[in-house]
């Protein structure tokens, strides 16, 4: 088990390699060692979950400890790894996924002179993310989560001469590190309550320490949480994450889509030790989720970049993660991961496509009837945005209905109700996306003064946006391979999670790790799984049909200008932010600046200045004049006299 | 090797002599025998740090020798757990100080060098001294240097500042002189003779009375913290940082600062610890208040030196955090954060020396897109940010997890807010990264030089310690937990009922047991 | 009057006839001249001769106990060997150092030498006083001098107004210190140091020792009897005024010390609390004052000022640990305030003194050692370590401490850090780029070993201090 180390091993060596050699070689040895790290990765990742399958099921846990990384008085954190099934399906997930991309990067990003920093970035991103996943303690998880953290905010600020980008990635990581900090309370109070933060140790301990919906409980679950809804962007904490698609769009795919975001379900899934002992931790975490994931796809209805599309669709989906395991349905939560890796990223790779064939537009209302000219994009795009509507067999279909099913037999009737109405939402926005960049023709979405446009990047030719007559041509195969490989995935990975008896191949597979205590009331039934399939199928073909109707046929026409101004604003969400956040904290710290020169310094200055200001008056005092000399001597006489008689 | 710490200290005065006998013209030959000085002290100084014993809480490569015997003061030397690693920073980070400062620094050489040496020699002696005459000696014999060192080779507002520091550490310092004395006066009390001793100081408990304890620490506190510096005792450093040339900021943020919390944890805690108890709660809030208004007022400076500037001194409040949460892991995070703010933000202050020297310009909206054109200049200052920001893997979160988790245990009130003080150090620090290095790149920068072979070798270590703190500081932490512990014994066992720290104090003394 | 009696004040009067020898040699040199024109270093070399004599003399004698002749009137212990060396080394740098200044502006040397000599002397005296009668005589002996060294330099009206103002306020304080002798011996029927003792506590002893503090308060320029100082010192020729601000403290201060822990330990609640007063009232006068100087001159006047309510700690606190704090503090003083001065007495502008601050800049690239010097002194003046200065404070405030006196200490702390201000500037001017290019340097061998000497004073009483802390303890075992 001491290979696992490999798997975030390969890609910090190439993230050296790159970082300190990468200008000086060609781009090609650059792309192929960062390839290369990351299919070392997977391959050992590979190799790993073949060792653990050779073990029998209560045995696949093994505590790798490299050394002892932090020591001291009470608080001990080795440097270790903990390789168990969980860790094993996301390592696989994150280094597959990730060598997909980081072979479509390489077509992506042909024309960027900065590859090396590029691909640095990126396998630095991989090694941490890995490690996150790996990691056998909360510290040391922390360092890939902060880790992650950095690396998005450098791939956002990859342009860093674009003031957006640069402005995006400090927004990402400021946020993100709001939610760290209650990370780092949690593993505080994790060595208060447990004395280590040893996955194992606290997982084994949970119940003699943490009293059943206790204060400590309850308040470590929550910290934790608070951590995960930055990284994870879910409300309050998702507003980085559409900015964060200033970044290049496989970063927005690897990072912004199928792996980092999604930490924080790792995470919960990883504690869920702890999260059983806090049901009230559990019910805001699924609520969370549900709030989240109608809020997002409601602010996904009149988003005109494309991108930006499918940032808010990200934070949609990853409410239902959220709310998958905030009803206890562990694997579920993964199930939707792993399949939400496989078509998000897709989708993005599919956009990324489109941009790379348009000068990086990403205006959609600039797009359109590109299912043309784009073939093997809109192919892509449509599977991807099939299985994201939800739409049978495609690997979201049974990942969400998994949820959405876990939501209900766990008598979170309103949660379900929610979630519902989320898909239907998903299912309208996904398709009008898909209506304006590929079916309709173009200009029909009313182009905007100024569109968006990714990057400066000088790739493709000068012309943005749809012009009449341009070139504008599918990808070259190193981009079309990797989708091609996501679409089959997305065909295929309901597979993981469904099979005519549940639990899945997923479950059984973490099953030995996560049996113990879902909290779903088992009333549910086949039967009843049929119904609610049907019902989530029909409010996703719902919403596909109204996209039809209203952007296709004109059939029908919305009029609400207050729901529209609404929407288009985000709900006012980020202005919030803006008006009672930002604003305030800076003009406190502009009032502190002022406040330190004038008020503080100013009380030792003017106490330096009165001293001053003493000595010339004394220097007045000194006339030159003798009379006055020898009168202040005698005042000095009289008051020595004085002092004597009297005294 | 008997001497040793006589002969680390001796070095760098030898090198000042021999400096001072070179015509001042043949500025090489000044620069090299600066240079080797250092390394020679460096030499020592890594030959002791090995040879340091960790398991042991008393003083190693101890030297004693009458002084002026007619009042008891003693040459003492010592090194224990609270010092070793700080004399190791010391001389590590002169030789780059001086390799830095050969680029910066172009007139009046021969001085720069020879003050520079005896600003050395007042440090490591000032970490070594186990006499407190002796210790005041050393820790105002830095002052003078390093007075020098601003007043006649710092910016325009040079004068200004140079005098404010001055006088508003000595107005400190001399405070804790008449505490001192008051101290060796109350030494007597128990019918023996007075003595300046540190540890025949600490045999008996001091003979004062509680209330007198509580102004001694109070003068000793006051002291250190103007030197940390503690809010609201801090606004000579934004002037002093600022208009210190760029090199001699890295010595007074990385090295002098460190004197100030190290005095606190060799003297206050020791000597009084009762009164400790009693201002602890004090210092955390001051601690607290100084790591967010620190933060705060960094982000809205437009002068990077004082962004920095106010940046250090918010990452000082968490020293001051960790020291007074009288607990292991807090106290032990607060050592090696010393040792990580020295390099750290030492090396913040070298790279913002490096913009200066290139542009003259200190604001940093005078910058944008510098990462364009000096990649490698942009790369080092990210990971150093990243260091100074407390990012797992490099050296700053190692301390400041230590501190956090240790106040957590112990004042949870505390640890709060300043573990938010985490988010304030990325707002300032990204801000400075953003405004320089990120952004479109000026037309009036695009002729800016990357970093030179010769900055390369003064980053390079910066960065490699950096990395080897972050990843593996058990050295660092080996050397100085049986310190720590008995300090911590010695606070929580004054009398009455001890605090938090206590009881783990006591159990943690069997040695490194994991605690289930 | 016996042999014994002439052995005893050898030291003295080796100093008395060097004076003598100078004055001769002078006379003979000017011949028949108005203006003196012994200016070479024969005047020098016999004045040197005469301290080196006398330093001799005083090491020859054995260390042992208290010696008293003149029928009781003169005491050779402890403290009159602290106080001589002090005086002597005063005496020696005065000497060492003035020689160029004395040629460039054409001073008479034979008199300055003599009348140093003699004023040494008279402070040597007031060291060694064990009677009113003879404390007196050497205050006079000490002062008059002083008056005519003051207005030296015949042709500047400043320097003859300087020496006119110090004899008329010097006489105004004179007489109060005889009437002072009077109202003593009236109120205890003795002028003996060693029965005041015994005195009754009267009124009239009251009022004696008031007149007595400001006659001796007044030549230690301590508040409100300060007020010639900054006039007298800018105005007096510099070496005049370098000499004088060290002798007059090693005299009075010697005098006070004789008076006060010495000779009326029953009334230390009284004199204490008095002096110490007058001590806050000094310390805080002359280092505000300070502040605002431009004039290197007027500045260390005010600074002497404020060391002499530093000294006056020491007295205030009494006991053996203020006495040795005392003499401690006067040998450290000689050396670094004559080291200051000596560095400013190398420098001229344009046939004048050059004795603003802004005139010493960029001292460090013309006279490098100089500026060191003047720094180091500087660096001491403020009682910063590794320097005398730093020591001599610590003592200090050891004294004040172990008698309670917390406010003395803490007025004499912070005024220090006021101190640190004016000095510092001085010492940076010096050591900063540019140059005054009215400003001529002028070297100077003897000076320069003069300069070495005062420097190494100054270190090795900072850093080595143990032998001379020794020997002032020693000194003032007696002291109850």
């Amino acid at each position: 088990m001491r290979a696992a180390i490999l798997i975030p091993l390969f890609p910090l060596a190439g993230w050296v390699v790159n970082g300190l050699l990468g200008d000086r070689w060609g781009r090609r040895a650059v792309a192929w060692v960062a390839c290369g790290t990351v299919v070392a990765a997977f391959a050992v990742s590979l190799a790993v979950l073949a060792r653990l399958l050779a073990l029998p099921p209560g045995a696949r846990s093994a505590a790798v400890v490299l050394y002892e990384w932090i020591g001291t008085g009470s608080v001990r954190a080795p440097l270790g790894l903990l390789v168990d099934p969980l860790s094993v399906a996301l390592a696989l997930v994150v280094s597959g996924v990730g060598a997909l991309i980081h072979i479509y990067s390489v077509g992506y990003m042909a024309g960027d002179e900065h590859i090396a920093r590029y691909f640095a970035y990126l396998n630095l991103f991989m090694a941490s993310m890995l490690w996150l996943v790996l990691a056998g303690n909360l510290v040391a998880m922390f360092i890939g989560w902060e880790g992650v953290g950095l690396c998005s905010y450098l791939l956002i600020a990859f342009w860093f001469t674009r003031p957006p980008a640069a402005a995006a990635g400090v927004k990402a990581f400021l946020v993100t590190r709001l939610g760290d900090v209650g990370f780092l309370l949690g593993i505080f109070l994790a060595f208060a309550v447990f004395g280590t933060t040893d996955f194992t140790a606290m997982a084994r301990a949970a119940g003699s320490r943490l009293p059943l919906g206790g204060p400590a409980a309850t308040a470590l679950a929550l910290l934790l949480f608070l951590g995960a809804t930055g990284k994870s962007a879910q409300l309050p904490l998702y507003v980085w994450l559409p900015d964060a698609m200033e970044g290049p769009t496989p970063v927005s795919a690897l990072i912004h889509a199928a792996t980092m975001v999604t930490a924080g379900v790792y995470m919960i899934v990883r504690m869920h030790a702890v999260y059983l002992r806090a049901p009230l931790a559990l019910d805001v975490v699924a609520i969370v989720g549900a709030a989240t994931a109608i809020f997002a796809a409601a602010a996904a209805l009149a988003e005109p970049d494309l991108k930006r599309v499918l940032a808010y669709s990200t934070i949609s989906q990853l409410g239902y993660m959220f709310l998958g395991v905030g009803v206890g349905a562990w694997s579920d939560g993964i199930f939707h991961l792993t399949s939400h890796a496989f078509f998000k990223a897709l989708l993005f790779l599919a956009a990324g496509a489109v941009m790379h064939a348009l000068g990086g537009e990403t205006d959609m209302r600039r797009m359109g009837g590109l299912a043309g000219r784009l073939p093997a994009t809109a192919g892509a795009f449509a599977v991807g945005a099939l299985a994201l509507a939800g739409i049978w067999p495609f690997a979201g279909f049974f990942s969400k209905e998994a949820i959405l099913s876990d939501a209900f037999r766990a008598g979170r009737v309103w949660l379900w109700a929610v979630a519902l109405a989320a898909a239907g939402l998903t299912a309208l926005y996904i398709a009008r996306a898909f209506a304006l960049v590929f079916v309709l023709p173009p200009g029909e979405g009313s182009a905007g003064p100024a569109g968006c446009r990714e990057g400066d990047a000088p790739r493709a030719a000068g012309h943005r946006g749809l012009a009449p007559g341009a070139e504008v041509a599918d990808p070259p195969p190193v981009m079309r391979w990797p989708m091609g490989a996501l679409a089959l995935l997305t065909l295929l990975g309901g597979a993981l999670g469904w099979s005519a008896a549940r639990p899945g191949v997923l479950a059984r597979w973490l099953g030995p790790l996560l049996a113990p205590g879902a909290l779903r009331s088992s009333e549910g039934t086949h039967g009843s799984e049929a119904a609610l399939a049907a019902a989530g199928l029909a409010v996703a073909v719902a919403g596909i049909v109204l996209v039809w109707l209203v952007y296709v046929r004109r059939a029908l026409r919305v009029r609400s200008q207050a729901v529209q101004t609404v929407l288009a604003h985000r709900f006012y969400v980020e202005d919030f932010y803006a008006a009672a956040v930002v604003a305030p904290v800076r003009a406190v710290a502009r009032w502190a600046g002022g406040f330190d020169r004038a008020v503080i310094d100013g009380a030792v200055v003017g106490l330096a200045r009165a001293i001053g200001g003493g000595g010339a008056v004394l220097r007045r005092l000194q006339s030159g004049y003798l009379r006055h000399y020898a009168a202040l001597a005698l005042v000095g006489v009289l008051a020595l006299l004085a002092y004597w008689m009297w005294r | 090797m008997p001497g040793i710490l006589t002969a680390l200290v001796a070095v760098p005065l030898i090198g000042a002599a021999g400096v001072a006998l070179l015509p001042a013209g043949r500025v090489r030959a000044v620069r090299a025998v600066g240079l080797v000085t250092t390394l020679a002290a460096l030499a020592l100084a890594a030959w002791v740090w090995a040879r340091f014993a960790p398991g042991t809480s008393g003083l190693e490569f101890e030297e004693r020798a009458a002084w002026v015997p007619a009042v008891g003061i003693a040459y003492h030397l010592g090194l224990d757990g609270l010092s070793v690693s700080l004399v190791a920073l010391t001389a590590f980070l002169f030789p780059l100080a001086l390799a830095a400062a050969a680029g910066q620094v172009r007139d009046r050489v021969k001085a720069f060098v020879v003050t520079a040496l005896l600003l050395e020699a007042g440090l490591l002696g000032t970490f070594m001294a186990q006499d407190l005459v002796l210790f005041y000696v050393f820790w105002e014999a830095m002052l003078v240097p390093m007075y020098f060192l601003i007043a006649l080779w710092g910016g325009a507002g040079r004068a200004g500042a140079a005098i404010k520091f001055f006088l508003y550490t000595m107005a400190g310092s001399i405070l804790m002189l008449v505490a001192i004395v008051a101290v060796y006066l109350g030494s007597a009390a128990g019918g023996g003779a007075p003595t300046f001793d540190l540890p025949s100081l600490l045999r008996e408990p001091l003979g004062v009375a509680p209330g007198v304890q509580a102004v001694l620490f109070a003068a000793f506190a006051v002291a250190f913290a103007i030197k940390m510096p503690v809010w609201p005792l801090h606004t000579w450093l934004p002037d002093a940082y600022a208009e210190a040339p760029p090199v001699v900021t890295v010595l007074l943020a990385s090295l002098m600062a460190k004197a100030g919390a190290y005095g606190l944890l060799r003297f206050c805690l020791p000597l009084f610890p009762e009164a400790s108890r009693a201002f602890g709660p004090l210092l955390s809030a001051l601690a607290v208040v100084g790591i967010l208004y620190g933060g705060a007022v960094a982000w809205a400076q437009g002068d990077m030196r004082r962004l920095l500037a106010y940046g250090s001194m918010s990452h000082m409040g968490f020293i001051l955090l960790g020291i007074f949460a009288f607990d292991v892991p807090a106290v032990q995070g607060s050592l090696i954060q010393m040792v990580n703010h020295g390099v750290s933000t030492g090396a913040l202050f070298l790279l913002a020396g490096y913009l200066l020297e290139r542009t003259g310009r200190a604001r940093t909206d005078a910058y944008g897109g510098v990462a364009a054109t000096a990649p490698a200049l942009a790369a080092a200052a990210l990971i150093v940010v990243l260091s100074s920001l407390a990012l797992p893997g490099t050296n700053g979160f190692i301390g400041e997890f230590l501190i956090l988790v240790g106040t957590f245990q112990a004042r949870p009130a505390a640890a709060v807010p300043a573990t938010l003080g985490t988010v304030a150090a990325a707002a300032y620090l990204l801000a400075f990264v953003g405004r320089v290095f990120h952004g479109p790149l000026r037309d009036d920068l695009r002729a800016l030089p990357d970093l030179r072979a010769r900055e390369y070798a003064v980053l390079v270590p910066l960065i490699l310690v950096i990395f080897w703190v972050g990843l593996y500081p058990q050295p660092l932490l080996v050397r100085s937990e049986a310190t720590v512990t008995a300090v911590l014994r010695r606070v929580a066992a004054a009398h009455g009922p001890a605090p938090r720290a206590a009881p783990a104090v006591g159990s943690r003394a069997g040695g490194g047991e994991r605690t289930p | 009057m016996t042999w014994a009696d002439l052995s005893l004040i050898a030291p003295e009067l080796a100093l008395a006839a060097a004076a003598c020898a100078a004055l001769l040699q002078d006379a003979w040199a000017t011949g028949p001249a108005l203006e003196s024109r012994s200016r070479g270093p024969a005047a020098a070399w016999i004045a040197l001769g005469g301290v080196c004599a006398a330093l001799l003399l005083l090491g020859v004698r054995p260390a042992g106990a208290a010696q008293v002749g003149f029928a009781g009137m003169y005491v050779r212990d402890g403290i009159t060997r602290v106080v001589d060396l002090a005086a002597l080394a005063a005496a020696g740098l005065g000497v060492m150092l003035s020689p160029p200044y004395l040629e460039r502006f054409r001073l008479p040397a034979g008199e300055y030498h003599a009348l140093l000599l003699l004023s040494t002397a008279g402070a040597m005296l007031m060291g060694a006083s064990r009677n009113l009668v003879l404390l007196f005589l050497g205050l006079e002996m000490l002062s008059f001098p002083l008056y005519v060294l003051a207005a030296l330099a015949r042709r500047s009206r400043r320097s003859q107004e300087a020496g006119l103002k110090y004899l008329l306020l010097g006489a105004f304080a004179t007489a109060f210190f005889v009437y002072g002798v009077a109202l003593v011996y009236g109120a205890s029927g003795t002028a003996d140091l060693s029965r005041l003792g015994r005195a009754p506590d009267v009124p009239l002893l009251h009022a004696g020792v008031a007149f007595l503090v400001i006659g001796l308060g007044f030549e230690a320029a301590l508040v409100p009897f300060h007020a010639w100082a900054p006039d007298v010192y800018e105005g007096a020729p510099m070496p005049a005024t370098a000499f004088m601000s060290v002798i007059a403290k090693v005299g009075a201060f010697a005098g006070l010390l004789r008076l006060f822990p010495q000779a009326l330990p029953q009334l230390a609640p009284a004199w204490g609390q008095m002096l110490a007063a007058i001590a806050v009232a000094t310390m805080i006068l002359g280092n505000l004052a300070a502040l605002a100087q431009s004039n290197v001159k007027r500045l260390l006047a005010y600074s002497g000022v404020a060391h002499a309510g530093y000294i006056l700690i020491g007295i205030a606190s009494g006991g053996p640990a203020g006495s040795s704090a005392v003499l401690y503090y006067l040998l450290v003083y000689v050396a670094m305030n004559l080291g200051a001065f000596g560095v400013l007495l190398l420098l001229e502008r344009r046939g004048e003194e050059a004795d603003r601050v802004e005139d010493l800049a960029g001292l460090l690239g013309r006279a490098p050692w100089a500026a060191v010097v003047l720094a180091a002194c500087m660096v001491s003046l403020a009682g910063l370590p590794p320097t005398a200065g730093f020591i001599a404070k610590l003592y200090l405030f050891r004294a004040a401490l172990q008698d309670h006196r917390v406010a003395l200490a803490l007025v004499g702390a912070l005024t220090s850090v006021v101190s640190v201000y004016y000095y510092l500037r001085v010492a940076s001017v010096a050591l900063s780029a540019g140059a005054a290019d009215a400003v001529a340097v002028r070297h100077s061998r003897f000076a320069g070993v003069g300069l070495a000497l005062a420097a190494a004073g100054v270190l090795w009483l900072g850093i080595v201090p143990g032998a001379i802390t020794a020997l002032v303890q020693q000194a003032v075992q007696a002291l109850r």
